[in-house]
């Protein structure tokens, strides 16, 4: 039987395959110590972990450094999470870094890692939780021993900065079995009392067993259910405890508690005098604002020439009062006048015409009564015979008894009749 | 009586003065509005001026005065 013959890439590949599918060599947990440590330009680590007897090369990409809480370095003993795989190009197995942390803590490790995830899940670092701080506290809550070097540095700073902030000491054991139950009844005293406007909580620097009271739950509930918004400052710079992650703010140190608890007096003297001298020129830049536009208003034309306000007025009215006057009725009365004496003018005419020739007919009916006049008959020669006042034209209508009148030309007569023949043949 | 404003016995006025340009007015009616005008005319100079001697007024005895800060 032919045995067949691999190629070492083949190999390589093989064994990469093999590794990367076993899930215990997918997340391995290591005790170590560094050997052979380099910091490649972009930032990867590259080095050896060792114990006494057997070593394994090992990397940590850039991208896994960032949550390094120390700068490793030979001799360190840590204890590394990661996974092991094959590096093809030469064949070589190792360990891909994902967390690094120094060893000789343990258990303590552990449990404290244990306790912040589960913390975590539950919400209490959340920062929905967390309270702002009062920019100017008049009194600040100190939670630490009375004894040690961090009540000292927190007084004189807070001293130095803001002189004029009270400061309350509630003391407590930091260390030792019985600061756990201390610090948390402080806390709660301090909401009880109600006097301070905010807590500081914390202790200098020690190992991490010194500052492991402040990893305990008691402490980390009292943090979490204060009323009081709690500044923690728990050891240097690179400690972090639990009750960091639930404070509302965490100082690096003590000293650096004070500074955030409140500011410098010099600092808010000059944001004071800067206010003011923002406050000085709105209030200029308003004055002068109003000004320029109270120039503008009473430089406009209306108010310098306020009888031009009338002119418009006059002029209408003006020209109203002359179309008035055109359409005086006077105009309108001349004319009817006119038309009246027009009539009257006619009318004379007219009644002229009608008198003349009235006046015509009438002597021409004169002359006609002219020829009939009795007067002029009896000029003639004739007389008329009355009797009783009345004209007498027949013999028959004259009685013999009464006196007889006769008008002739000249006069009348008055006679008796003496004797009276009628005609015969009547 | 008459509580019209200015304007509005102006608008009168020019009401009137059309209709009476407008020859259309027995002479009856034709005297009527030209009294009711001159009546109107006469307010309206009445308000003009006295408006113009509030003004005068004014313009006398409060003048409008600049001032400088301080």
């Amino acid at each position: 039987m032919a045995r067949q013959y691999l190629t070492v890439t083949a190999l390589n590949r093989y064994l990469k395959f093999k590794f990367d599918n076993d899930t215990e060599l997918q997340s391995v947990l290591l005790k170590a110590e560094i050997s052979n440590f380099k910091r490649h330009s972009r930032g990867h680590l590259y080095l050896t972990l060792k114990d006494d007897q057997s070593q394994i090369s090992a990397v940590m990409f850039v991208s896994s450094t960032k949550n390094l809480s120390f700068n490793p370095k030979d001799g360190d003993k840590v204890i590394v999470e990661g996974y092991i795989s094959i590096y093809e190009a030469y064949g070589t197995y190792q360990i891909y870094i994902q967390k690094m942390d120094l060893d000789g803590i343990g258990d303590l490790y552990l449990a404290y890692e244990k306790l912040k995830e589960e913390l975590s899940k539950k919400g209490y670092f959340d920062q929905s939780h967390k309270k702002s701080l009062p920019r100017f506290p008049k009194t600040v809550g100190v939670i630490t021993s009375p004894t040690g070097a961090a009540v000292r540095d927190i007084i004189n700073v807070i001293n130095t900065r803001f002189p004029m902030t009270k400061i309350i000491v509630y003391p407590a054991l930091v260390q030792g079995p019985m600061a756990k139950e201390s610090i948390a009844s402080q806390i709660k005293k301090a909401n009880e009392d109600l006097l301070c406007d905010l807590l500081i909580v914390g202790r200098g620097g020690g190992s991490i067993e010194d500052l492991w009271a402040f990893n305990e739950m008691v402490v980390i509930d009292a943090i979490y259910g204060s009323k009081l918004p709690i500044i923690s400052a728990i050891g240097h710079e690179t400690d972090f405890t639990i009750s960091d992650f639930v404070s509302d703010f965490r100082a690096s140190t003590p000293s650096h508690a004070a500074e955030i608890a409140v500011k410098n007096h010099r600092e808010v003297r000059n944001d004071i005098i800067k206010i003011e001298q923002r406050m000085t020129m709105a209030l200029n830049n308003l004055y002068d604002n109003a000004l320029k536009h109270y120039r503008q208003i009473i430089n406009r034309n209306v108010l310098k020439n306020p009888l031009r306000l009338l002119e418009t007025k006059e002029l209408k009215y003006a020209a109203l009062y002359d179309r008035l006057l055109k359409n005086n009725p006077l105009n309108q009365i001349k004319q009817r006048n006119d038309l009246v004496e027009q009539y009257l003018k006619n009318l004379r005419k007219d009644y002229q015409y009608l008198v003349s020739a009235k006046q015509k007919n009438y002597l021409s009916l004169v002359e006609k009564l002219e020829l009939v006049n009795p007067l002029n008959i009896m000029k003639k020669g004739f007389a008329i015979v009355k009797q009783d006042g009345a004209i007498k034209k027949h013999f028959k209508e004259i009685s013999r008894d009464k006196p007889l009148t006769i008008a002739i030309t000249g006069g009348e007569i008055t006679s008796k009749i003496i004797d009276m023949k009628g005609e015969e043949n009547e | 009586m008459n509580k019209l404003s200015f304007e509005e016995n102006l608008e009168k006025l020019e009401a009137l003065v059309k209709k009476l340009e407008s020859g259309e007015n027995s002479l009856d009616e034709a005297v009527k509005l030209y009294q009711e005008g001159i009546a109107l005319a006469k307010i309206c100079h009445e308000e003009l001026k006295n408006a113009e001697e509030v003004i005068v007024k004014l313009m006398d005895s409060d003048n409008l005065v600049d001032f400088n800060k301080e």
